[in-house]
């Protein structure tokens, strides 16, 4: 849903800017009661989910992990049934409940594709690398699916998340933990970078805003438990695509946001401005070893580049989660850390010095 | 530019009332792309903040460090010397300016780096609680001093730790000996609901309490504490009193942020509330012996009305503002 402000509309045509009939007056839902409608649709499709479990198991005498086609065939129904319903617009109990009821069919999905994987398992090699790699990847798979094609907005930012998850839970498996934090942080930063201009806007927006909150919310957890990572999981290979090659190619990243933002917009073309993007860039690159701070850096840079304040928030509040748990980070010793952090502070405040002179220069020039 | 107009771009670019070659023109026109001036001005204060952070952070990390190198006087000295310099610097700069602010964080936080020396030092065996609290009380002056909302969060934020800690490391109050969470879950909540009430009637009077994020932060937290005590009443069918306060609260909060002027993020945590502890009474107003599959179907079914009703309620009321805004 959208707000139509009258104004713009007359201000956009007397330029010529638009074009056709004068669309209707509606509103945008905003996001907190997204998040609202979002937890209530969870919560509600666990108990959808343990009451159509507890019917299929009335009916099979509790003995449904022997009936895993069964269990996907009627998840895999609820899943279409829902798709179906959403194509109309029936209301917010309706709608809710059609999310609510897709989150179940989306459960039995899972368990039976596990109950096939585990069907002459014991106990405890239930959770074994040849079973948790096939759920993972069949998970994205899946969430990525109902992603593209399920027509309904809450819908896709929670499929966009899932598929995050499990993602990361497969990179995990096979010794790559940190590879899909490089690939999300450049799929999300092009998307919020050409969110006027890519195609499907209402579809990709509630797919980006799921990428979003998963990148943020895995970067946290990488970052904070990374060396828990490395000693729980024993690797048996090396980690090819290592911290260092995320850390360099997230600074990479974060060149293209500028030149996107600055060189190619034609702003800040000024020493002061050349100054500051130096600056900029110094800060950045001296931040890499502080997980996730140059990702909350490009939020908070787009989020005032487009006038998106939710996404500068998340920035904002992103940089200090990822600064608080740099300090548990046991690679390095407090001493390095503080040290790294002196000299961050202490090239800002260079950095700000120097514009100070060329700004009073400019001036004086004038 | 309001946030709006980026809304009203969006959705037109989705109607297809705008062709991509046009997209940037619009952008510009309505402002949505920042100036030159507006960018400069952002990423220096963006930096700003940055540049007093790091800097912080790096005298508390080195000061956990505990480095061997250097005897007590000379850690303390350091520590001190950032210190003093700051408010040296403070004195010299204009206390409209952003920078006045970015420094009197920075000393708020050296004086916590300090206290936390001391303890480490001295080996006081002082409770964890007593560090956040007299941190909290020795920085009041650079809060009140600061007229910066975000120093005030911090500083609630301080107070609303050393009563956290407090609880966990006696769980007694003037000596009454109050072992249940609940007990401080109260004071938080007392606590909490108190600032927030005084912030929101105190922001018409000063423009510089006028934050929004603030005044909902301090609801939010409120919120929780009673809500949490609301279910603990729920499980140990006990503290009635709970109930009551928790219903006074809705109420109030309905009052103020309906009646009086709306603000639906608010209402949505009230919402929020009313459904958590509803659906919590129905789970626990059910005997586990008698727990049946269609309580659980009833359930869900109540969980999701909740939230449809209170969205679709929520969004009559957004509707409602935005007619009279045209």
């Amino acid at each position: 849903m959208k707000e139509y402000n009258m104004n713009v509309w007359e201000k956009l045509s007397e330029q010529g800017l638009v074009e056709g009939e004068k669309p209707e007056m509606v509103v945008r839902t905003p996001w907190y009661i997204k998040i609202l409608l979002s937890i209530s649709g969870w919560l509600g499709s666990l108990f959808l989910v343990v009451f159509i479990g507890g019917i299929i198991g009335l009916v099979l005498n509790d003995n449904i992990e022997d009936f895993p086609l069964l269990l996907t065939i009627v998840g895999g129904g609820i899943i279409f049934f829902t798709y179906n319903m959403f194509q109309e617009q029936r209301g917010d109990f309706f709608e809710h409940f059609l999310l609510g009821l897709s989150l179940a069919g989306q459960g039995l999905v899972i368990v039976s594709v596990f109950f096939i994987l585990t069907r002459n398992s014991t106990f405890f090699s239930m959770f074994d690398k040849d079973v948790l790699l096939p759920i993972y990847l069949f998970s994205a798979l899946f969430q990525a699916f109902l992603m593209w094609v399920m027509p309904n907005y809450i819908h896709r930012v929670m499929s966009s998340f899932f598929m995050v998850v499990a993602l990361s839970g497969f990179f995990i498996i096979i010794n790559e933990p940190f590879i899909i934090n490089t690939l999300l942080t450049f799929v999300v930063t092009w998307l919020w970078l050409n969110e006027f201009t890519v195609r499907n806007h209402a579809r990709v927006e509630a797919i980006t805003y799921g990428l979003t909150a998963a990148l943020v919310f895995l970067i946290y957890s990488l970052f904070s438990f990374s060396y828990y990572i490395y000693e729980s999981i024993n690797f048996e290979n090396k980690i090819y695509f290592s911290l260092y090659i995320v850390e360099l190619s997230t600074f990479a990243i974060f060149v293209y946001v500028i030149w996107n933002l600055f060189v190619k917009g034609k702003k800040l073309n000024s020493k002061r401005g050349f100054l500051l993007l130096i600056t900029l860039l110094v800060f950045a690159y001296l931040s890499i070893k502080i997980g996730g701070l140059i990702f909350a850096l490009i939020l908070i840079l787009i989020g005032f580049a487009h006038k998106h304040n939710l996404l500068t928030a998340l920035g904002i509040f992103s940089a200090f989660a990822f600064l608080s748990t740099y300090y548990y980070y046991t690679g390095e010793t407090l001493m390095d850390k503080s040290i790294l952090l002196a000299l961050m502070g202490v090239g800002i405040f260079l950095g700000r010095f120097m514009m100070k002179i060329v700004l009073e220069k400019e001036v004086s020039d004038v | 530019m309001q946030e709006s107009n980026r809304n009203t771009i969006i959705a037109l670019i989705e109607n297809g009332n705008i062709k991509e070659e046009n997209i940037n023109s619009v952008l510009s026109l309505l402002e949505i792309i920042p100036s030159s001036m507006a960018w400069y001005n952002f990423i220096d204060k963006l930096l700003l903040w940055f540049g007093g952070l790091a800097l912080a952070f790096a005298m508390m990390f080195f000061s956990a460090y505990n480095w061997s190198a250097l005897t007590h006087i000379e850690k303390f000295a350091i520590v001190e010397g950032v210190m003093f310099l700051t408010i040296v610097a403070y004195l010299y700069v204009d206390t409209q300016k952003l920078l006045s602010k970015v420094i009197l964080m920075v000393s708020s936080i050296l004086v916590g780096v300090l206290l936390a020396l001391v303890g480490q030092t001295y080996q006081t065996g002082a409770d964890s609680w007593q560090l956040f609290f007299y941190w909290a009380i020795l920085i009041l002056p650079f809060v009140s001093i600061g007229r910066f909302s975000a120093l005030w969060i911090v500083w609630i934020f301080l107070l609303n730790l050393s009563i956290t800690l407090y609880m966990d490391t006696f769980g007694r109050f003037f000596g009454f000996y109050l072992y249940e969470e609940s007990f401080a879950l109260w004071i938080m909540f007392i606590f909490n609901t108190l600032a927030w009430s005084i912030w929101e009637f105190s922001s018409h009077r000063y423009y510089w309490l006028k934050s929004n994020w603030a005044i909902r932060l301090l609801g939010v937290v409120s919120i929780i504490s009673i809500t949490w005590l609301v279910l603990i009443s729920i499980v140990d069918s006990k503290y009635i009193f709970s109930i009551f306060v928790w219903i006074i609260t809705l109420l109030l909060l309905y009052y103020i942020y309906r009646v009086k002027k709306i603000d639906l993020f608010m209402l949505s945590m009230g919402a929020f509330s009313f459904s958590i502890v509803v659906v919590n009474v129905l789970i626990f107003s059910i005997s586990w012996r008698h727990f049946e599959l269609l309580h659980i179907f009833f359930i869900g079914l109540v969980v999701l009305a909740l939230g449809a009703g209170f969205a679709s309620w929520l969004k009559s009321l957004q509707k409602e503002l935005s007619d009279e805004r045209v």
